[in-house]
């Protein structure tokens, strides 16, 4: 029906689910669109959400992303497996990484470690630790250990402190206060059940150091730059 | 809450004039769709001359959803109509619905969407980009349409744009808060009616400072290596390990990006630290005009106005995040080149006072908080009870500002020791006498902290949400998260409800209004009604101070616009910029006297390798300045 006093034309359309005439293809339209009920402007104070309430919003799950060898992000909350006393470790395991600054850490395998440790300070032992984020994002933790001398340090120790209130079935949070400090949270394991994936701790180990970050003989070009430095 | 029994899909074609400064143009069709509950659907083709009513208009309540509803609303004043009520843009909606998985990248936040990529997001078939550019151009390029060509373009219209705004309301509605998608929705129209008004520039003012900014950045870096008696512009180019020496010769510590982890002299991490270190707050000061002179580029229309898109929702936080070649995102002295356009006309500016605490305050619930701010300056307060005096200098007052604000924003010990110069035991122990005087804030914070590490949304009071992303940055984005969020909520609100109010710009906190000289002041007061009945109605009855001194924020013709803080420094800058066009347009005199004997003269070599600098120093101030 053209108007042309108006310059407005109307057209009467079909049923729902028909095609649609365009450049484009439709879907089928099963869901009655209207009637809609919305809110109003002038309906704000009853519609403003309670600030104390913020959690009630839950948040869609998040896939996992790659595995990195990092202490777990001190905004979030995770958690660890833990390992029998008596049984072989599934989900942690002793570690010599050798790191430099502002780079990725080294595995070093332990033969090399052996050879190299009296002259290299950059390599030290670890306990590579499996952790998840609520949000199922997977890392290794790499826990720096006291030396066997005897000589203590708070953030090795107090780290140590928090992978075992992790390990014993609480989300916790680290917060580094001169040392590492941590928040357990209020959502029990229950409430909130840790998704670790079903790769083994190998492969996560295999992904967070790819081959070339994997130090297995002594001419490996890290040792020629350690000694000699480089301009990278 | 209201039940509309229609939904009605429009959109228009007209010639957006991007990047002109200009008025959209008139359009050339308005399309609809009309849909009924039992799934009838009425076409609509409109073409100017537009009948007086729109024809779905039938006097019961019926919803409109768009893409970027802005642009009809801009077509809608055009040809008469009043802005439809209740409304959902669906532009504003995606951003809500996916700001966390737009943040996630490491280059800041991905730009809003365009309607092929919200429907490709959401599964929807849409049209072909190419079919979208060539009905654009014919848009675009034409003023006077054919019969033949006025039907393609309503074809496209109804067919493609008001189709997919159709299918992806479907694909979106699960997702969709109803009840809150009308206050955005108003307030995207509300936006665009702001950008329709623009900004009054005086314009031959303007032209001389752009014209001569090649020549006006070079003076402004020589005597920036003059002031600082330091060579920080080596040839024209900006050198940061200069800037880092001479922090390090003078004993002033440098800060440490956040993200990057390296040393930086950006101005955004610099400006805290500009009240305590006088050679940084030149540096600060000087090097943030350079750098606007270095991108100068205002839009503006053949009226004299400035016209800029705000962005909307287009920080994590949800604030507008306009262009920095916008006259609100130049540094504070060029928004002098406002000023009314004729006489009798007037500027005011009206702003909520300390408005971050007034919402930490109410959200928070902190009594002691409310009541420091309910006297009108809460740093004050907290200065006197800290010390234990009755009257603090204006130095410990600001001390002890830059502490409350400091914590909102997720400061520590270490940066609130840099910024203010003291150690860092005495940073901490401001900060636990501010823990000791609003513990009720204090636990607040913290739980936000706790919230957003279980990765769940925190959601602001009309429902803008981000969701931590489990890096380190987390715990500095989400003390500050509640403030931003809840202010731009606020801003929204209040465009939402600004009605005819003529807005014609805004900051976070602050609307800028213009209007004849005798009616100006009860604009501002019916602007602060609004402002403060928002805030009372997000902030649980708590209101907020809205500022408006006529002394200070009132300008009037032949005036220019003055920011406060110019206004407080004594215009120097703005002295200083108006001498330095003097002296380039002198220069540039005498250059042409020269050419006319000399063609080629060495002073013209110096002003083409001050044009390249220009550009120089743009890409280093870019490149290093995250």
């Amino acid at each position: 029906m053209a108007d042309p006093t108006t310059g407005t034309e109307t057209t009467a359309k079909k049923a729902p689910g028909t095609k649609t005439p365009g450049n484009s293809g439709s879907r089928p339209e099963t869901e009655p669109i209207a009637p809609l009920t919305v809110g109003e402007v002038g309906d704000a104070a009853s519609l403003a959400i309670d600030q104390q309430h913020m959690e009630d919003f839950a948040s869609p799950d998040m896939e996992p992303g790659t595995v990195e060898c990092r202490r777990p992000p001190k905004g979030a909350f995770f958690t660890v497996l833990p390992e029998k006393a008596d049984g072989r470790w599934q989900n942690r395991a002793y570690y010599f990484t050798l790191e430099l600054e502002n780079r990725d850490p080294y595995l070093v395998a332990k033969p090399i470690a052996d050879a190299k440790k009296d002259e290299e300070d950059t390599i030290r032992p670890i306990l590579l630790v499996r952790f998840v984020l609520m949000n199922g994002t997977e890392g290794l933790w790499p826990v720096k250990l006291n030396p066997p001398d005897g000589k203590t340090n708070k953030w090795n120790t107090s780290a140590m402190t928090v992978l075992r209130v992790a390990e014993s079935g609480k989300w916790v949070r680290i917060i580094s206060k001169g040392e590492y400090r941590y928040n357990v949270s209020g959502k029990t394991m229950e409430q909130v059940p840790p998704k670790f994936s079903d790769r083994t701790f190998q492969q996560l180990v295999n992904e967070a150091f790819p081959v070339d970050r994997v130090i297995r003989t002594l001419d490996h070009p890290i040792w020629d730059e350690l000694t000699h430095g480089t301009t990278k | 809450m209201i039940t509309c029994q229609r939904a009605v899909f429009p959109d228009s074609e007209f010639d957006a004039k991007k990047g002109r400064g200009e008025i959209p143009g008139f359009p050339h069709c308005i399309c609809a769709i009309e849909v009924f509950p039992d799934g009838r659907e009425i076409e609509h083709r409109l073409a100017p001359p537009y009948p007086e009513r729109l024809p779905w208009d039938r006097g019961d309540p019926y919803v409109t959803v768009g893409f970027a509803l802005g642009a009809e609303a801009g077509s809608y004043k055009h040809a008469g109509y009043a802005l439809p009520s209740p409304a959902i843009d669906l532009y504003a909606e995606y951003m809500v619905l996916h700001n966390t998985e737009m943040c996630r990248g490491d280059d800041g936040k991905e730009p809003g969407p365009s309607l092929i990529k919200a429907c490709r997001r959401y599964g929807v078939p849409t049209m072909d980009p190419a079919y979208k550019e060539q009905m654009r151009a014919l848009a675009y390029t034409k003023t006077e349409l054919t019969p033949e060509e006025l039907t393609a373009l309503q074809d496209y219209c109804l067919d493609d744009d008001c189709r997919s705004g159709l299918r992806l309301f479907r694909a979106m509605r699960p997702h969709l808060d109803l009840a809150r998608a009308p206050i955005r929705g108003a307030a995207m129209m509300q936006l665009e009616m702001m950008r329709w008004r623009g900004m009054p520039i005086d314009v031959p003012l303007y032209r001389r400072a752009e014209r001569n900014a090649a020549a006006i950045a070079m003076k402004m870096r020589h005597e920036l290596n003059r002031k600082l008696n330091f060579e920080i512009f080596y040839s024209g180019i900006f050198k940061r390990a200069a800037v880092f020496r001479m922090m390090q010769q003078r004993g002033i510590p440098i800060p440490v990006n956040p993200k990057t982890k390296k040393l930086s002299c950006s101005t955004r991490l610099i400006k805290p630290m500009i009240e305590t270190y006088p050679e940084m707050k030149i540096f600060y000061e000087d090097k943030r005009m350079l750098d606007a002179f270095t991108r100068l580029g205002l839009e503006i229309g053949t009226d004299g106005r400035h016209r800029t898109w705000a962005n909307p929702f287009g920080t994590k936080t949800g604030r507008n995040n306009p262009s920095t070649k916008a006259l609100w995102g130049l540094p504070h002295t060029m928004r002098s080149f406002m000023r009314p356009d004729k006489p009798g006309m007037a500027i005011a500016q009206a702003d909520f006072g300390a408005e971050h605490v007034g919402i930490a305050a109410a959200l928070s619930g902190d009594p002691i908080l409310m009541a420091d701010y309910l006297t009108g300056d809460p740093y004050h307060q907290f200065a006197v009870a800290a010390l234990g005096v009755s009257n603090p200098t204006a130095v410990q007052r600001q001390v002890y500002k830059a502490c409350v604000l400091g914590r909102i924003f997720g400061m520590g010990a270490g940066t609130l020791a840099r910024n203010l110069g003291i150690s860092r035991s005495q940073a901490q122990r401001i900060l636990d006498q501010m823990a000791a005087r609003y513990p009720v804030l204090q636990a607040w914070l913290e739980r936000i902290l706790i919230k957003a590490a279980h990765l769940v949304p925190i959601t602001a009071t009309l429902g803008w949400s981000l969701t931590a992303s489990g890096t380190g940055m987390d715990e500095r984005t989400f003390l500050n998260f509640p403030m931003q969020a809840n202010d731009s909520e606020l801003l929204r609100l209040v465009f939402a409800r600004a009605g005819d109010l003529p807005i014609i710009g805004c900051a976070h906190d602050s609307f800028i209004l213009e209007d004849r000289v005798d009616r100006i002041e009860h604009t501002v007061w019916e602007m602060q009604e609004v402002m403060r009945a928002a805030s009372r109605d997000l902030l649980g009855g708590f209101e907020l101070r809205v500022d408006f001194k006529p002394s200070e924020d009132l300008t009037v013709y032949p005036d220019h616009f003055i920011d406060k803080r110019e206004r407080d420094d004594g215009m120097r800058h703005w002295n200083w910029l108006m001498q330095l066009i003097e002296e380039a347009e002198r220069d540039e005199g005498g250059r042409s006297d020269d050419r006319g004997r000399d063609a080629g003269s060495l002073d013209e070599g110096l002003l083409h390798a001050a044009e390249a600098n220009n550009d120089a120093n743009l890409e280093e101030t870019t490149a290093l300045e995250i």
